[in-house]
Parts: structure tokens; C-alpha cells; sequence
């Protein structure tokens, strides 16, 4: 491991963090208030901290698998670090942990809040707040891929770390172009979002911030009721639209974008997957609240639709309070956070293609019990899906489980009931938000404890990163000097 | 640029390597998925699986919107069809790897054109060519010439009759420029480096010294060696590689002999071989190489499939009084060992074809670029445009990288090495020497 390079890369991305802290600073310029000074601080530490760790640790080895681990992970957790800083020197949150608890679950999309007045929040706080998770859903990484090209080769062993899912896929030969298309596609959409909310009488301020964090999948709002705030059937429609865009698989976006049109959809096999998934627990969640005697009303169908499509995007707004929903639908939410969005999208969870993977690899295995000669495949699109990726795809499945069962545990541990415990740590590791009980839609994180804090930070990051490139960090070869 | 590449093996991988360092995309094609792995998880390109001469495939990797495709798979005729299909699309410029000495000279598909290929690169000609230079400077373990001819840049190892031994550069400078030519790096043990004034040259130092093709014989001189002229040739293996460098070297007048284990193959030697004379025997045989007398040979080359035999069948060689040894390595990893445990030179035959496609593809601001010994160290030629910054100035006032030397300048047909008191004019062709870890900054510096 190449200390020195990765402290160098990652100097670098903080000097980036710092300089997108201009926008909430323009904010709290044109708003006039008070914490112009405090944003001020926070650019110039992250901006002069990253330049000194950069300059300090300058280096100019190749990024090879190890660093790649390395500076993803190390990225993510400085940012939230630097991130912090805006929150702490203004006093909106004055305690480290929760400013860092609000950062880290900006940056990874969670979306999981501590803050109980959210209305009371200067603007630019408020931007700085959304902001992270806009950055976040693309990927820092991917961003400074596509702007610093001097990562190189490197800049794959990045990109593999950071884009969610099996196996990356390359729009271009060079993984820099990669990078800026997706971005470009992910600004598209948020523009498009921006100017669809307002046109639906969302005022500029709250449609660039809903923009933010929808497609992000985080889930921040700047409202108290989070979405449940704009009681508009359009606005609502909207969100549940973008909500979807944001979970698929961005590829297909520039497939369709650059002439493939619908068709780039509909023939993706884990596209079907994903609509089907939405559909089906769209509809089951409709009949069971309707049988609850929420009524046939059109409003009783856009509500299940919309946490619906909130929860399994990993996104995480609110329009109505699912917590107080019957057992069946709660256990609905609670399986589809395992979901998530699609491969190459900005949601979290474990991802359809995996789910896809995992189902049509149980059939192979019925199949071959019925006859033993019989030589089957697992294909998707029509092309068969490698051995190593599928064992990838089965290591991957089992760590998930095995990391949702030990910090359910650890929580459990610190006093929580078992609902709110399992539910908070499904809620972050599929990087979600809002959980059930006692993190439910209504309520936040402000009443764990400290340390459970802490390790919910760490289920955001595990659940971001796909839990391989953090968990890499921890063996001890990976360490070693040669 | 856009390239697609068909063949992800040694050479593919290499000049996949050299153009994306370039800037260029590119895609690779093999049918092999752990190599098609091997490209994607070390290079900035991407891999396909699949066939290069299956229309759909090359679709998907865009080939119409490729300017170059490069086919060096194993298989002659998939390359032929590649560059045929690639016809098809418009692609400017297709270059393929041809081996099969059938498909040159007298043959009807040889006939310019009539195989849609624009350049035809023979993996066997390219490597001859390589070791006929070698044996030519004696005392040279690499030759590489810039600009038609004009430029020659030597490798050569330092022996007791080096004129300035011990001697700081910047006190012997004056010497070299009166000679015109420079030192460009200097290779001792595992490490390169590009000298400055303060640095000296010791004995057994491996000496990159580029200069005007006309001053070779007295660079060799300064080295100790005096430059004779080539008569008795030993040529250890029979390849394909053995035949056309003893084509060339008959064509020359000198006679040489190549020893093949394997009586067959002598025959078809015997038949395919002009004047040279075929001995069946192993190379390693001391009895057979005295008795042809091997001591005091002008050149033993050691050209079979086998690395390690070429290897130690030079040490042997060497040690009984030949005069110069050049190994065939395969292996990149062994290249720089072989001239460091004695065999005077080494030659792959995969770089040679690299660097051979390379020269023939190059853009239009990167003439060549080619690697010497593995990776450690580069050389390029490029073109200067109008509007760089350093264009005009005086090259001691230019902030050029570290570890980076301008070997030498055309400037309207005419070649000189530069001081610092030169300037880079647009048009001029200069070639840059350099490590390899600074290329990327050398790139930016200069294109």
C-alpha cells in the first residue's frame, strides 16, 4: 500500500469538496445570512487542508488495486470530515458526531437526519445539506474522474470501487469519458427535475434542493414533512417519477438519450426486473391499505406508489406516515429496503441485478437437481454471466446479510426495541433514511446514542462503497509494505 | 484518434499500452477472456470478447467511427480479414500482423492494395532487421534510428577504453559536442537515469548516446571499441527469425552459419538458405561450437523458441571468445537481465514488432514511440506546432521536466544536436529521451 499516493488523491478531492462549498456561500451571501463567515471557514479548511495534505504527501506512483480501495474509502470518510464543517462552525449542529452522522448520511444518499426542525435551518445550511447528496449519488469519485484526468489507468481500480453493482459498465474506452457522460446525463435530469417542480409551483429554492435529492436517491428535504409538505398531486407525480429515473441503471439513460430511444429499456432484462418489483409491491401495498380502510381513493394509490418507489429507490421521502400502516405493509418496506435501485444507478440497497442473479442461479441449482447431466447457465440480456461474477454476486449477498444481522445486534445491544434496531441498520446500510419504530418517517436519528450513531455511520459507508471495497481495508495484507 | 486492436496478447497489450498513454481510445478485441481481462484491469482502455473478424463485435467497439485498426492476433488470415472488413467501415488506416512469408514478394495478394491493408507489418523482418543493426555496431546493444536514417540512438556498455572514465559530464561536454552527439541516459544496474553535469560515467555503465548517423563510428570509438567490419555470423535455432536474418546477412556477403537441432528442419534450412552453411547440432555443444570455432565470431545470435536457452547458449558463447552475443527473449521481464548478466544485446521479437507498427500508425504531432529495454526508458519523436509556449525560446530558459533530454532536431531536411542556446521552431521533428514514469509530464510539456 502506497500511503503517500492515496493520502495524495485524496488531499486533492478534499481541495474539490471545499470549492463546491461556493454554492451554499453564494446562498448565504444572496439570502443575507449570518452564516456567510462560518461557510467561508469551512471552504478555506477543506480547501487549504486538502491542498497541504496533497502537497505534503505528493506523489506520482500509478494507482493500483489496493490504493483504489484505499483512497475510495479514505475519500468518502475525509469528505464527510470537511463536510462537517459548515455545520459545525455555523452551530446548526453543534456536536461532532451528529455533524458528521448528517454529512456522511448527505454523502452516501441515506438521507438519515438529525436534525428535528428542519424549517428552523438557514438556506444555505439547507443547500450544503442537499448539495452532499447530490455529489454523493454520482459519485465523488466518479466527478473527479471525469474532471482530473491525470488518475489515468488508476482512475478504473476508482471507478470500480465507487459505481454500485457487479460489474461497471464502460460507455467509453476511456474511463474518463465514462465519467463525464454519466455526469452529464445526471445533470440533465436534475435540471429537467428543477424546472418540472417549478413549473408545478414548488418555489426555485426547494425544486433545486428536491432536485438534489431526488435524484441522488438521498431523501433530504427542506421540509419538516419532507415530500408530505406539498399536499400537490403534480409535484408528488413528479418526485415518483425522477425517484424511478434516479434508481435505474444511468447507462440505459445515455443509451436512450443517444438514439437507442425506449427500446434501450425495455430489453434490459434487470429493467424489467426493477418495474416489475415497483408494480408488484405498488399494488400489493394499495390493496392492504385499501382492505385497512384507507378507502379506494385516488390518494390512498399515490401514497402507496410513492413510499413505495421512495423506499425501494433507496431514496427515503415521505408523503404519508408508513410507520402507522399494518404489520404486512411495514414488512413490505422492511424487505424492499434490501432491494435498491439498479446496477450504475445512484441508489443503494443490494441492487436488482444482484436479487436477478441470485433467483436465477437458485433455478439453475433446482434444475440440476432434476437432472444431474444437465448443463445450465445463468444469462441475462442473452449472454451468460461469468462464474466470478456470480460468485461475486453470492459473496457479496452473504457478507450483506451477515453485516445486517451483527450491527442489528450492536444496536440492539445499546437499548433499541428490535424493530427500530433491525430497521435502522437496513435503513442505512441500503442507505435509505427513514426506518420504522423508532426511526420511522416521522421521527429521526437524534435520539440514538452516541456510538450507535457512529456505527450507523459506518453501515452508510459499508452500504455506499458495496461493502467489498471498505471491508477490503481491514486485511491486514493489504497493509503491508513491498 | 479512435483505434481498435485485434489481439490482447503481448503485442496487443504493449500497444494498447503505448496509445492510451497517448491519449488515443482505444478498444481491444481477443477471444481469450483473461487476457481480454488482463487489457481492462491495467489499462484505461476497453476489452471485448469476441472475434476480430465478427462485423458484429467490431460494431459494438464502433468501428465506424475508428480511425485505425490494428490486427496482431496469432492467426495471419484473421488479421487479412479484419483489415478486409475494417475496409468496409472506412477506417483510415489498417495495419496488420502478417508472419507467413507467402503472403510478401512474388505473391499475387502482395500486389499493393489488392489485400485492402495499409500496412503489412512481418513480425520476423522487423526482428532481423533489429539484430542486422545490432551486429553492425559492434559495440551496441541497442540501435534505434530517428528520421529516416539521420538520427541514431546507441546503447553501449562502457568498457576499459573509455576515453573519460571517472570523468564528470559537464567536464568532458565539450568533447561530446565537438563529436556531435550527447549523452541521453545512463543505465547502471536496475537503475536509469538521464545524466546531468555532475553525474559520471563509470566503467561497465550501459551509455544511451544519441547522435548524427555520420558520428557513430566515433561514438564507438569514445566507448573503446573500434568498429569492425561483420565476417563470420553464428546463428543458434533455425526460426523463422534465423532465415530471414540469414537472407539479409547473405545479401550482404557475409556468410553465416545456423545450427539446428533438429535434422528436418536442417533439410528444409538446406533448401530454403542460399550460401549459408546449415550444421545440425545443438548450440550448446562446446565440442561442435570449438571445432566451428567460435572464438573470435563477429556475432553469435541466439534465436530459438526458448528464452533460457538463448540465454545461456550466448553466456557460452561469450565465454568461449565470440565476439558479440545477442539474445531472443519473449519474455519482457528477462530483457534487461540477459544484458546485465553479459550477453552483449537483446532483442524481442514482440517489442521490435511494436515498435515497428508504432512507427508505421503514428499520429500526426507523435511520430514515434518506442521502449527500450522493458519499460525504464522512452524515446519519442514529435513534431513541434505553432502556438506551444516553448516554441521560440531558448532551450536553458525552457522549464523542462526533470529526468528528460532533447536528443535532436530536424529543421528542413537538416539535423543537428541542440545546446542551450537553441530554440524549437514549428515543423522542427525532435526526439525526446526519457524514463518512462515521466512520460505523462513529458506529453504535456510538450504536445
Amino acid at each position: 500500500m502506497k500511503i503517500r499516493l492515496v493520502l495524495y488523491v485524496v488531499g486533492f478531492l478534499q481541495v474539490f469538496i471545499g470549492l463546491t462549498m461556493a454554492l451554499p456561500a453564494w446562498c448565504a451571501w444572496y439570502y443575507g445570512e449570518s452564516t456567510l463567515g462560518p461557510i467561508l471557514e469551512a471552504m478555506a479548511i477543506s480547501v487549504v487542508g486538502g491542498a497541504a495534505i496533497a502537497w505534503l504527501a505528493r506523489s506520482d506512483d500509478d494507482i493500483r488495486v489496493r490504493e483504489g480501495f484505499a483512497i475510495v474509502t479514505f475519500g468518502w470518510i475525509f469528505a464527510a470530515l470537511f463536510g462537517s464543517f459548515p455545520y459545525l462552525l455555523s452551530g446548526s449542529i453543534p456536536s461532532f458526531t451528529d455533524a458528521f452522522f448528517e454529512t456522511l448520511s448527505g454523502f452516501t444518499t441515506t438521507g438519515a437526519s438529525i436534525l428535528t426542525d428542519i424549517e428552523s435551518q438557514p438556506l444555505s445550511i439547507l443547500i450544503w445539506r442537499s448539495q452532499t447528496q447530490w455529489l454523493g449519488g454520482m459519485g465523488i469519485i466518479v466527478l473527479s474522474i471525469a474532471i482530473l484526468p491525470f488518475l489515468g489507468v488508476g482512475g478504473m481500480q476508482l471507478f470500480k470501487a465507487e459505481v454500485p453493482g457487479p460489474t461497471p459498465d464502460r460507455l467509453k474506452p476511456r474511463i474518463s469519458q465514462t465519467a463525464t457522460l454519466l455526469w452529464a446525463v445526471y445533470l440533465l435530469l436534475t435540471a429537467l427535475e428543477v424546472l418540472l417542480l417549478h413549473l408545478g409551483g414548488m418555489n426555485l429554492f426547494d425544486s433545486v434542493n428536491h432536485a438534489f435529492t431526488t435524484m441522488a436517491t438521498g431523501g433530504f428535504s427542506t421540509r419538516n414533512l419532507s415530500v408530505g409538505h406539498y399536499q400537490s398531486r403534480y409535484i408528488q407525480y413528479v418526485i415518483v417519477l425522477f425517484m424511478f429515473l434516479a434508481g435505474a441503471n444511468f447507462s440505459l439513460h445515455y443509451r436512450c438519450l443517444t438514439g437507442r430511444g425506449l427500446k434501450a429499456y425495455f430489453r434490459d432484462r434487470e429493467w424489467q426486473f426493477y418495474v416489475s418489483i415497483l408494480g408488484g409491491a405498488t399494488i400489493v401495498v394499495f390493496l392492504v391499505n385499501w382492505m385497512h380502510g384507507s378507502g379506494a381513493s385516488e390518494q390512498t394509490f399515490r401514497d402507496s406508489m410513492f413510499q413505495v418507489v421512495s423506499i425501494t429507490t433507496t431514496t427515503g421521502f415521505s408523503t404519508a406516515d408508513f410507520d402507522a400502516w399494518g404489520p404486512l405493509n411495514r414488512m413490505m418496506l422492511l424487505a424492499l429496503m434490501f432491494v435498491g435501485g439498479c446496477a450504475g444507478s445512484t441508489g443503494g440497497g443490494m441492487k436488482v441485478i444482484r436479487l436477478l442473479l441470485l433467483l436465477k442461479h437458485g433455478k439453475t441449482e433446482l434444475k440440476k437437481l432434476l437432472h444431474p447431466q444437465a448443463v445450465v447457465l445463468v444469462k441475462v440480456n442473452k449472454i451468460r454471466v461469468r462464474p466470478e461474477v456470480m460468485l461475486n454476486v453470492l459473496g457479496f449477498f452473504s457478507l450483506y446479510i451477515a453485516l445486517f444481522l451483527f450491527f442489528s445486534f450492536v444496536m440492539a445491544g445499546l437499548g433499541m426495541d428490535i424493530v427500530t434496531a433491525t430497521s435502522s441498520v437496513a435503513a442505512t446500510l441500503g442507505n435509505i433514511g427513514p426506518g420504522l419504530a423508532g426511526v420511522g418517517p416521522m421521527q429521526n436519528y437524534a435520539a440514538i446514542p452516541e456510538l450507535g450513531k457512529w456505527m450507523l455511520s459506518l453501515c452508510m459507508l459499508l452500504g455506499r462503497l458495496e461493502v467489498f471495497t471498505v471491508i477490503v481495508l481491514f486485511m491486514p495484507e493489504v497493509w503491508r509494505k513491498f | 484518434m479512435k483505434a481498435i486492436i485485434i489481439g490482447a496478447g503481448d503485442v496487443g497489450f504493449q500497444l494498447a499500452s503505448r496509445l492510451s498513454q497517448q491519449g488515443e481510445e482505444i478498444v481491444v478485441i481477443d477471444v481469450d477472456q483473461t487476457k481480454v481481462d488482463r487489457v481492462e484491469n491495467h489499462l484505461d482502455v476497453l476489452g471485448l470478447l469476441g472475434s476480430g473478424v465478427d462485423f458484429r463485435i467490431l460494431e459494438r467497439a464502433q468501428i465506424n467511427r475508428t480511425d485505425t485498426l490494428i490486427a496482431v492476433s496469432d492467426d495471419d488470415e484473421v488479421n487479412i480479414l479484419a483489415c478486409q472488413l475494417a475496409s468496409r467501415y472506412e477506417v483510415r488506416t489498417k495495419v496488420a500482423r502478417v508472419g507467413g512469408d507467402y503472403y510478401y514478394g512474388e505473391s499475387p495478394l502482395a500486389l499493393a492494395g489488392s489485400l485492402g491493408i495499409d500496412v503489412l507489418v512481418n513480425p520476423q523482418e522487423a526482428c532481423a532487421q533489429e539484430i542486422q543493426r545490432l551486429l553492425k555496431f559492434a559495440a551496441a546493444t541497442d540501435v534505434v534510428e530517428f528520421a529516416d536514417g539521420e538520427v541514431v540512438l546507441m546503447g553501449m556498455r562502457v568498457g576499459e577504453g573509455f576515453l573519460f572514465r571517472d570523468r564528470a559530464l559537464k567536464q568532458i561536454a565539450g568533447e561530446f559536442e565537438k563529436r556531435k552527439f550527447l549523452v541521453a541516459a545512463i543505465s547502471r544496474g536496475e537503475q536509469t537515469i538521464i545524466p546531468h553535469g555532475n553525474d559520471a560515467i563509470h566503467e561497465g555503465d550501459l551509455l544511451y548516446v544519441i547522435g548524427k548517423s555520420d558520428a557513430t563510428t566515433d561514438m564507438l570509438r569514445l566507448a573503446g571499441y573500434e568498429n569492425r567490419s561483420l565476417h563470420r555470423v553464428m546463428l543458434a535455432g533455425g526460426t523463422a527469425v534465423a532465415v530471414r536474418l540469414a537472407h539479409l546477412l547473405e545479401s550482404q556477403g557475409v556468410i553465416p552459419i545456423v545450427f539446428e537441432s533438429d535434422r528436418a528442419r536442417c533439410a528444409v534450412l538446406a533448401e530454403i538458405l542460399a550460401s549459408s552453411l546449415v550444421l545440425h547440432g545443438d548450440a550448446t555443444d562446446l565440442e561442435l561450437l570449438e571445432s566451428e570455432g567460435v572464438d573470435g565470431v563477429d556475432g553469435f545470435v541466439a534465436l530459438t523458441d526458448d528464452d533460457e536457452n538463448n540465454i545461456i547458449s550466448s553466456l557460452v558463447a561469450k565465454n568461449m571468445g565470440a565476439t558479440k552475443t545477442i539474445s531472443q527473449i519473449k519474455r519482457l521481464e528477462y530483457l534487461n537481465l540477459a544484458t546485465r548478466i553479459g550477453v552483449d544485446a537483446s532483442v524481442s521479437p514482440h517489442l521490435s514488432t511494436v515498435n515497428a507498427i508504432l512507427a508505421a500508425t503514428h499520429s500526426e504531432r507523435l511520430l514515434t514511440l518506442a521502449t527500450l529495454r522493458g519499460m525504464s526508458v522512452q524515446f519519442m519523436e514529435i513534431s513541434v506546432r505553432e502556438g506551444l509556449p516553448y516554441v521560440g525560446k531558448m532551450l536553458r530558459d525552457l522549464e523542462i521536466p526533470s529526468d528528460c533530454i532533447i536528443g535532436s532536431v530536424v529543421r528542413e531536411g537538416k539535423t543537428f544536436i541542440p545546446h542551450g542556446e537553441d530554440t524549437l521552431l514549428p515543423g522542427d521533428n525532435v526526439v525526446i529521451f526519457t524514463l518512462a514514469r515521466q512520460s505523462k509530464k513529458v506529453h504535456k510539456f510538450f504536445l
